[in-house]
Protein backbone atom coordinates (compact mmCIF):
# COMPACT_ATOMS: atom_id res chain seq x y z
CA UNK A 1 0.00 0.00 0.00
CA UNK A 2 2.94 2.31 0.62
CA UNK A 3 3.91 4.33 -2.42
CA UNK A 4 7.50 4.65 -1.38
CA UNK A 5 8.86 5.22 -4.83
CA UNK A 6 8.59 8.46 -6.67
CA UNK A 7 5.86 8.75 -9.22
CA UNK A 8 6.88 9.09 -12.87
CA UNK A 9 7.73 12.67 -13.69
CA UNK A 10 8.11 13.67 -10.03
CA UNK A 11 11.17 15.70 -9.00
CA UNK A 12 12.94 13.02 -7.04
CA UNK A 13 12.73 10.16 -4.67
CA UNK A 14 10.83 10.48 -1.41
CA UNK A 15 12.61 9.87 1.85
CA UNK A 16 9.87 8.19 3.81
CA UNK A 17 10.49 7.73 7.54
CA UNK A 18 10.70 4.22 8.88
CA UNK A 19 7.59 2.47 10.11
CA UNK A 20 8.61 2.71 13.79
CA UNK A 21 9.19 6.45 13.44
CA UNK A 22 5.83 6.90 11.74
CA UNK A 23 4.14 4.83 14.44
CA UNK A 24 5.85 6.95 17.08
CA UNK A 25 4.71 10.14 15.34
CA UNK A 26 1.19 8.75 14.96
CA UNK A 27 1.11 7.79 18.63
CA UNK A 28 2.19 11.28 19.58
CA UNK A 29 -0.52 12.84 17.45
CA UNK A 30 -3.10 10.36 18.76
CA UNK A 31 -2.25 11.11 22.37
CA UNK A 32 -2.20 14.87 21.80
CA UNK A 33 -5.54 14.96 19.99
CA UNK A 34 -7.16 12.51 22.42
CA UNK A 35 -6.03 14.59 25.38
CA UNK A 36 -7.03 17.89 23.77
CA UNK A 37 -10.40 16.87 22.41
CA UNK A 38 -11.26 14.01 24.77
CA UNK A 39 -9.62 14.07 28.16
CA UNK A 40 -9.60 17.82 28.79
CA UNK A 41 -13.36 18.21 28.03
CA UNK A 42 -14.00 15.07 30.14
CA UNK A 43 -11.94 16.49 33.02
CA UNK A 44 -13.70 19.85 32.84
CA UNK A 45 -17.16 18.28 32.67
CA UNK A 46 -16.57 15.88 35.56
CA UNK A 47 -15.21 18.70 37.69
CA UNK A 48 -17.95 21.14 36.74
CA UNK A 49 -20.87 18.72 37.20
CA UNK A 50 -20.78 18.62 41.01
CA UNK A 51 -20.58 22.40 41.20
CA UNK A 52 -23.26 24.83 40.19
CA UNK A 53 -22.42 24.59 36.49
CA UNK A 54 -24.78 22.62 34.30
CA UNK A 55 -23.98 21.25 30.81
CA UNK A 56 -26.34 18.85 29.08
CA UNK A 57 -23.77 16.39 27.73
CA UNK A 58 -22.52 13.27 29.51
CA UNK A 59 -18.82 13.60 30.30
CA UNK A 60 -17.98 10.24 28.75
CA UNK A 61 -19.25 11.26 25.30
CA UNK A 62 -16.50 13.82 24.58
CA UNK A 63 -13.98 11.39 26.06
CA UNK A 64 -14.97 8.55 23.72
CA UNK A 65 -15.31 10.75 20.65
CA UNK A 66 -12.05 12.52 21.47
CA UNK A 67 -10.24 9.18 21.74
CA UNK A 68 -11.80 8.09 18.43
CA UNK A 69 -10.64 11.28 16.71
CA UNK A 70 -7.20 10.87 18.28
CA UNK A 71 -6.90 7.30 17.00
CA UNK A 72 -7.98 8.32 13.50
CA UNK A 73 -5.60 11.29 13.42
CA UNK A 74 -2.80 9.10 14.76
CA UNK A 75 -3.50 6.44 12.16
CA UNK A 76 -3.64 9.07 9.41
CA UNK A 77 -0.26 10.45 10.53
CA UNK A 78 1.33 7.01 10.65
CA UNK A 79 -0.16 6.09 7.28
CA UNK A 80 0.52 9.42 5.61
CA UNK A 81 2.71 7.88 2.87
CA UNK A 82 -0.10 5.51 1.89
CA UNK A 83 -3.37 5.95 0.04
CA UNK A 84 -5.19 5.50 3.33
CA UNK A 85 -4.12 8.95 4.46
CA UNK A 86 -6.86 10.79 2.56
CA UNK A 87 -9.75 8.50 3.60
CA UNK A 88 -8.54 8.50 7.22
CA UNK A 89 -8.44 12.30 7.16
CA UNK A 90 -11.99 12.35 5.79
CA UNK A 91 -13.17 9.90 8.45
CA UNK A 92 -11.44 11.89 11.18
CA UNK A 93 -13.10 15.07 9.88
CA UNK A 94 -16.51 13.41 9.84
CA UNK A 95 -16.15 12.14 13.40
CA UNK A 96 -14.88 15.56 14.44
CA UNK A 97 -17.87 17.28 12.87
CA UNK A 98 -20.19 14.78 14.58
CA UNK A 99 -18.47 15.43 17.88
CA UNK A 100 -18.78 19.18 17.44
CA UNK A 101 -22.40 18.85 16.32
CA UNK A 102 -23.28 17.04 19.56
CA UNK A 103 -21.61 19.86 21.49
CA UNK A 104 -23.34 22.47 19.30
CA UNK A 105 -26.76 21.04 20.11
CA UNK A 106 -26.01 21.53 23.78
CA UNK A 107 -23.94 24.68 23.47
CA UNK A 108 -25.31 26.37 26.53
CA UNK A 109 -23.86 26.39 30.02
CA UNK A 110 -25.97 27.24 33.04
CA UNK A 111 -24.26 28.59 36.12
CA UNK A 112 -26.24 28.98 39.31
CA UNK A 113 -25.48 32.23 41.05
CA UNK A 114 -27.05 33.50 44.23
CA UNK A 115 -30.77 34.11 43.70
CA UNK A 116 -30.51 33.52 39.98
CA UNK A 117 -28.53 32.04 37.17
CA UNK A 118 -26.04 32.76 34.41
CA UNK A 119 -26.52 31.24 30.96
CA UNK A 120 -23.68 31.30 28.46
CA UNK A 121 -24.07 30.23 24.85
CA UNK A 122 -21.07 29.22 22.77
CA UNK A 123 -22.80 27.94 19.64
CA UNK A 124 -21.02 30.42 17.34
CA UNK A 125 -17.64 29.22 18.54
CA UNK A 126 -18.63 25.61 17.84
CA UNK A 127 -19.88 26.61 14.38
CA UNK A 128 -16.47 28.14 13.67
CA UNK A 129 -14.79 24.93 14.78
CA UNK A 130 -17.15 22.90 12.57
CA UNK A 131 -16.18 25.12 9.65
CA UNK A 132 -12.49 24.58 10.36
CA UNK A 133 -12.98 20.82 10.67
CA UNK A 134 -14.90 20.94 7.40
CA UNK A 135 -11.83 22.51 5.77
CA UNK A 136 -9.68 19.64 7.03
CA UNK A 137 -12.21 17.22 5.62
CA UNK A 138 -12.07 18.96 2.24
CA UNK A 139 -8.28 18.71 2.34
CA UNK A 140 -8.68 14.97 2.94
CA UNK A 141 -10.99 14.72 -0.07
CA UNK A 142 -8.48 16.56 -2.26
CA UNK A 143 -5.64 14.30 -1.08
CA UNK A 144 -7.78 11.21 -1.72
CA UNK A 145 -8.53 12.45 -5.23
CA UNK A 146 -4.83 13.15 -5.82
CA UNK A 147 -3.83 9.69 -4.57
CA UNK A 148 -6.42 8.08 -6.83
CA UNK A 149 -5.44 10.08 -9.90
CA UNK A 150 -1.67 10.13 -9.39
CA UNK A 151 -0.55 7.59 -6.81
CA UNK A 152 2.65 8.59 -5.06
CA UNK A 153 2.72 12.03 -6.65
CA UNK A 154 2.72 13.88 -3.35
CA UNK A 155 5.35 11.77 -1.59
CA UNK A 156 8.48 13.62 -2.79
CA UNK A 157 6.88 16.83 -1.53
CA UNK A 158 5.67 15.38 1.75
CA UNK A 159 9.00 13.62 2.38
CA UNK A 160 11.65 15.39 0.30
CA UNK A 161 15.02 13.66 0.13
CA UNK A 162 17.74 15.58 1.94
CA UNK B 1 25.11 29.47 -15.98
CA UNK B 2 23.57 29.04 -12.60
CA UNK B 3 24.41 25.92 -10.61
CA UNK B 4 21.33 26.39 -8.53
CA UNK B 5 18.73 23.70 -9.09
CA UNK B 6 15.26 25.15 -9.10
CA UNK B 7 12.80 23.43 -6.79
CA UNK B 8 10.04 21.68 -8.74
CA UNK B 9 6.59 23.08 -8.25
CA UNK B 10 4.20 20.71 -6.44
CA UNK B 11 1.16 19.51 -8.39
CA UNK B 12 -2.05 21.55 -8.23
CA UNK B 13 -4.00 19.06 -6.12
CA UNK B 14 -1.15 18.82 -3.63
CA UNK B 15 -0.93 22.59 -3.40
CA UNK B 16 -4.68 22.87 -2.95
CA UNK B 17 -4.74 20.29 -0.14
CA UNK B 18 -1.75 21.90 1.53
CA UNK B 19 -3.27 25.38 1.30
CA UNK B 20 -6.55 24.18 2.79
CA UNK B 21 -4.70 22.44 5.64
CA UNK B 22 -2.67 25.59 6.33
CA UNK B 23 -5.77 27.79 6.36
CA UNK B 24 -7.51 25.28 8.61
CA UNK B 25 -4.57 25.10 11.02
CA UNK B 26 -4.14 28.88 11.18
CA UNK B 27 -7.87 29.40 11.76
CA UNK B 28 -7.87 26.72 14.45
CA UNK B 29 -4.98 28.36 16.28
CA UNK B 30 -6.61 31.79 16.03
CA UNK B 31 -9.99 30.50 17.23
CA UNK B 32 -8.42 28.59 20.10
CA UNK B 33 -6.38 31.62 21.19
CA UNK B 34 -9.48 33.80 20.99
CA UNK B 35 -11.56 31.23 22.87
CA UNK B 36 -8.89 31.04 25.57
CA UNK B 37 -8.75 34.81 25.97
CA UNK B 38 -12.56 35.03 25.93
CA UNK B 39 -12.89 32.27 28.53
CA UNK B 40 -10.38 33.91 30.85
CA UNK B 41 -11.98 37.27 30.30
CA UNK B 42 -15.47 35.82 30.75
CA UNK B 43 -14.50 34.19 34.03
CA UNK B 44 -13.19 37.56 35.27
CA UNK B 45 -16.43 39.21 34.15
CA UNK B 46 -18.55 36.52 35.82
CA UNK B 47 -16.52 36.81 39.02
CA UNK B 48 -17.13 40.54 39.00
CA UNK B 49 -20.85 39.94 38.54
CA UNK B 50 -21.00 37.27 41.22
CA UNK B 51 -18.86 38.93 43.84
CA UNK B 52 -19.33 42.60 43.16
CA UNK B 53 -22.27 44.88 43.40
CA UNK B 54 -23.64 43.83 40.03
CA UNK B 55 -26.29 41.66 41.58
CA UNK B 56 -27.90 44.45 43.48
CA UNK B 57 -30.13 47.10 42.08
CA UNK B 58 -29.62 50.26 44.03
CA UNK B 59 -30.56 53.91 44.27
CA UNK B 60 -34.28 53.30 44.47
CA UNK B 61 -36.56 56.29 44.29
CA UNK B 62 -40.22 56.72 43.49
CA UNK B 63 -42.44 59.54 42.39
CA UNK B 64 -45.92 60.11 41.09
CA UNK B 65 -45.60 61.34 37.56
CA UNK B 66 -49.08 61.80 36.20
CA UNK B 67 -52.63 60.66 36.69
CA UNK B 68 -52.58 57.44 38.72
CA UNK B 69 -49.07 56.57 37.69
CA UNK B 70 -46.14 55.86 39.96
CA UNK B 71 -42.63 55.76 38.62
CA UNK B 72 -40.01 53.54 40.24
CA UNK B 73 -36.43 54.47 39.41
CA UNK B 74 -33.18 52.76 40.27
CA UNK B 75 -29.93 51.81 38.67
CA UNK B 76 -28.12 48.56 38.00
CA UNK B 77 -24.36 48.78 38.56
CA UNK B 78 -22.25 46.48 36.44
CA UNK B 79 -18.53 46.05 36.25
CA UNK B 80 -16.67 44.52 33.32
CA UNK B 81 -13.36 43.37 34.75
CA UNK B 82 -12.72 41.17 31.71
CA UNK B 83 -10.37 41.82 28.83
CA UNK B 84 -13.04 42.04 26.13
CA UNK B 85 -15.95 44.46 25.71
CA UNK B 86 -19.51 43.76 26.62
CA UNK B 87 -21.82 44.59 23.72
CA UNK B 88 -25.51 45.35 23.67
CA UNK B 89 -26.20 44.88 27.35
CA UNK B 90 -29.93 45.14 27.85
CA UNK B 91 -31.86 44.56 31.03
CA UNK B 92 -35.44 43.43 31.43
CA UNK B 93 -37.19 43.81 34.75
CA UNK B 94 -40.45 42.62 36.23
CA UNK B 95 -41.86 43.63 39.60
CA UNK B 96 -44.22 41.27 41.40
CA UNK B 97 -45.94 41.65 44.72
CA UNK B 98 -45.75 39.10 47.53
CA UNK B 99 -48.58 37.11 45.90
CA UNK B 100 -46.61 36.85 42.68
CA UNK B 101 -48.89 39.23 40.80
CA UNK B 102 -47.10 41.18 38.08
CA UNK B 103 -47.22 44.89 38.86
CA UNK B 104 -45.03 46.26 36.11
CA UNK B 105 -42.27 45.34 33.72
CA UNK B 106 -39.87 47.13 31.46
CA UNK B 107 -36.47 47.03 29.84
CA UNK B 108 -33.46 49.16 29.14
CA UNK B 109 -31.78 49.72 25.81
CA UNK B 110 -28.52 48.01 24.94
CA UNK B 111 -25.36 49.65 26.21
CA UNK B 112 -21.72 48.85 25.67
CA UNK B 113 -19.21 48.48 28.49
CA UNK B 114 -15.57 48.57 27.56
CA UNK B 115 -12.91 46.37 29.06
CA UNK B 116 -12.21 47.30 32.66
CA UNK B 117 -15.04 49.80 32.77
CA UNK B 118 -17.96 49.93 35.14
CA UNK B 119 -21.23 51.70 34.76
CA UNK B 120 -24.62 52.07 36.36
CA UNK B 121 -27.52 51.48 34.01
CA UNK B 122 -30.49 53.61 35.01
CA UNK B 123 -34.04 52.43 34.53
CA UNK B 124 -37.50 53.56 35.49
CA UNK B 125 -40.70 51.59 35.59
CA UNK B 126 -44.17 53.10 35.36
CA UNK B 127 -46.65 51.48 37.68
CA UNK B 128 -50.34 52.10 37.22
CA UNK B 129 -52.05 52.58 40.58
CA UNK B 130 -55.56 52.92 39.21
CA UNK B 131 -58.49 51.26 40.99
CA UNK B 132 -58.44 48.34 38.57
CA UNK B 133 -54.71 47.75 38.96
CA UNK B 134 -53.32 45.19 41.42
CA UNK B 135 -50.68 47.79 42.23
CA UNK B 136 -53.19 50.00 44.01
CA UNK B 137 -52.31 48.22 47.23
CA UNK B 138 -48.90 49.90 46.98
CA UNK B 139 -50.62 53.08 48.12
CA UNK B 140 -51.91 51.75 51.41
CA UNK B 141 -49.89 48.64 52.34
CA UNK B 142 -46.21 48.15 53.04
CA UNK B 143 -45.07 45.04 51.24
CA UNK B 144 -42.12 43.12 50.02
CA UNK B 145 -41.76 43.33 46.26
CA UNK B 146 -39.80 40.88 44.17
CA UNK B 147 -37.79 42.36 41.34
CA UNK B 148 -36.80 39.89 38.65
CA UNK B 149 -33.89 40.96 36.49
CA UNK B 150 -32.71 39.48 33.23
CA UNK B 151 -29.54 40.93 31.76
CA UNK B 152 -28.78 39.95 28.16
CA UNK B 153 -25.42 40.62 26.65
CA UNK B 154 -23.14 39.48 23.87
CA UNK B 155 -19.72 38.86 25.33
CA UNK B 156 -16.59 38.91 23.20
CA UNK B 157 -18.71 39.13 20.01
CA UNK B 158 -19.39 35.37 20.08
CA UNK B 159 -20.95 34.45 23.39
CA UNK B 160 -24.54 35.37 24.25
CA UNK B 161 -24.85 35.57 28.02
CA UNK B 162 -28.00 35.87 30.09
CA UNK B 163 -27.85 36.69 33.76
CA UNK B 164 -31.03 36.38 35.78
CA UNK B 165 -31.59 36.99 39.42
CA UNK B 166 -34.20 38.09 41.87
CA UNK B 167 -34.05 40.83 44.42
CA UNK B 168 -36.42 41.77 47.20
CA UNK B 169 -37.40 45.35 47.82
CA UNK B 170 -39.27 46.61 50.85
CA UNK B 171 -41.94 48.97 49.66
CA UNK B 172 -43.13 51.68 52.02
CA UNK B 173 -46.66 52.81 51.25
CA UNK B 174 -47.46 56.53 51.36
CA UNK B 175 -50.80 55.87 53.10
CA UNK B 176 -49.92 52.74 55.05
CA UNK B 177 -52.77 51.56 57.26
CA UNK B 178 -55.20 54.10 55.79
CA UNK B 179 -58.38 54.09 57.89
CA UNK B 180 -61.35 56.40 58.19
CA UNK B 181 -63.44 56.02 61.31
CA UNK B 182 -66.73 57.75 62.03
CA UNK B 183 -68.29 58.99 65.22
CA UNK B 184 -72.00 59.10 65.96
CA UNK B 185 -73.97 61.40 63.67
CA UNK B 186 -75.34 64.57 65.18
CA UNK B 187 -77.97 67.05 64.04
CA UNK B 188 -77.26 70.75 63.84
CA UNK B 189 -80.00 73.33 64.74
CA UNK B 190 -80.62 73.94 61.05
CA UNK B 191 -81.37 70.25 60.56
CA UNK B 192 -78.09 69.36 58.83
CA UNK B 193 -76.65 66.01 59.86
CA UNK B 194 -72.97 66.02 60.70
CA UNK B 195 -70.55 63.22 61.46
CA UNK B 196 -67.02 63.41 62.76
CA UNK B 197 -64.57 61.35 60.77
CA UNK B 198 -60.99 60.59 61.72
CA UNK B 199 -58.44 59.83 59.05
CA UNK B 200 -55.25 58.06 60.04
CA UNK B 201 -52.28 56.51 58.25
CA UNK B 202 -48.47 56.45 58.24
CA UNK B 203 -46.41 57.75 55.38
CA UNK B 204 -43.62 55.28 54.63
CA UNK B 205 -42.84 56.43 51.11
CA UNK B 206 -39.41 57.96 50.54
CA UNK B 207 -40.77 61.08 48.88
CA UNK B 208 -42.58 64.23 49.93
CA UNK B 209 -46.29 64.36 49.24
CA UNK B 210 -47.76 67.82 49.03
CA UNK B 211 -51.34 68.37 48.06
CA UNK B 212 -54.79 67.58 49.36
CA UNK B 213 -56.63 64.38 50.09
CA UNK B 214 -60.34 64.61 49.47
CA UNK B 215 -62.64 61.91 50.80
CA UNK B 216 -66.06 61.39 49.24
CA UNK B 217 -68.64 59.65 51.41
CA UNK B 218 -70.65 57.70 48.86
CA UNK B 219 -73.91 55.91 49.68
CA UNK B 220 -74.48 52.32 48.63
CA UNK B 221 -76.61 53.74 45.83
CA UNK B 222 -73.71 55.76 44.48
CA UNK B 223 -74.75 59.24 45.64
CA UNK B 224 -72.17 61.48 47.27
CA UNK B 225 -73.38 62.23 50.80
CA UNK B 226 -70.49 64.34 52.02
CA UNK B 227 -66.99 65.56 51.31
CA UNK B 228 -63.90 65.91 53.47
CA UNK B 229 -60.66 67.57 52.42
CA UNK B 230 -57.31 67.27 54.17
CA UNK B 231 -54.42 69.49 53.10
CA UNK B 232 -51.19 67.53 53.37
CA UNK B 233 -47.46 68.06 53.47
CA UNK B 234 -46.19 64.58 54.17
CA UNK B 235 -42.70 63.25 54.65
CA UNK B 236 -41.47 59.76 55.19
CA UNK B 237 -42.18 58.59 58.73
CA UNK B 238 -45.09 60.94 59.43
CA UNK B 239 -47.99 59.42 61.35
CA UNK B 240 -50.99 61.34 60.15
CA UNK B 241 -54.20 61.63 62.16
CA UNK B 242 -56.84 64.28 61.69
CA UNK B 243 -60.51 64.62 62.53
CA UNK B 244 -62.98 66.63 60.49
CA UNK B 245 -66.71 66.94 60.37
CA UNK B 246 -68.58 65.87 57.30
CA UNK B 247 -71.95 67.49 56.67
CA UNK B 248 -74.24 65.08 54.92
CA UNK B 249 -76.56 65.84 52.05
CA UNK B 250 -80.15 65.70 53.30
CA UNK B 251 -81.69 62.30 52.74
CA UNK B 252 -78.37 60.66 51.87
CA UNK B 253 -77.22 57.81 54.09
CA UNK B 254 -73.55 56.84 53.75
CA UNK B 255 -73.81 53.80 56.03
CA UNK B 256 -72.99 50.68 54.05
CA UNK B 257 -71.45 52.86 51.37
CA UNK B 258 -67.81 53.65 50.68
CA UNK B 259 -65.21 56.27 51.32
CA UNK B 260 -63.50 57.20 48.07
CA UNK B 261 -60.27 59.10 48.48
CA UNK B 262 -58.44 61.11 45.85
CA UNK B 263 -55.06 62.67 46.45
CA UNK B 264 -54.25 65.65 44.27
CA UNK B 265 -50.69 66.88 44.09
CA UNK B 266 -49.06 69.70 42.09
CA UNK B 267 -49.06 67.81 38.80
CA UNK B 268 -50.49 64.43 39.56
CA UNK B 269 -53.44 62.75 41.24
CA UNK B 270 -54.40 59.27 42.22
CA UNK B 271 -57.32 57.51 43.82
CA UNK B 272 -56.94 55.49 46.98
CA UNK B 273 -58.61 52.11 47.46
CA UNK B 274 -62.25 52.41 48.51
CA UNK B 275 -63.03 51.89 52.19
CA UNK B 276 -66.30 50.38 53.26
CA UNK B 277 -68.40 52.37 55.72
CA UNK B 278 -69.87 49.88 58.18
CA UNK B 279 -73.65 49.74 58.53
Amino acid sequence: MTDAAAAPGSPGRAQIPSVPRRIAAGAGVAIGVAVGSGYIPYYLLTHLKPSSVGFAVAATLPLLLGIAIGLLEGAATALKPTRLYGPLSILSGLVGIGYLYVIFQNSTIHVAVSAGGLTIGFGLLILLLILITGLSLIAGVVTTAEDLAHPGERLPFDYPAR
Amino acid sequence: MSDRISKPRPPALYRAARAIRWVSAILLVLVLIFAGVATYSGVKFAQGVQQGASQQIGGFSSQFTSHQTLELSAHYPINNSGLLPVNGLSIALAVRNSFGVLLTQGSTRGVQIGSGASTAIPFSLAVSVSNSSPAISLLVTDQSLSIFIWANVTYAYLFPVQLSFQQSYSWGAPFHGLATTFGNPFILPNGTVGVNSTLSFSDHLNMTLQGALSLHLVSSGGSTCGLLSYPMDLHQGVNFQSTQTAYLTPGCNPLGGTVRGVFTGPDYSFALPNQVIPQ
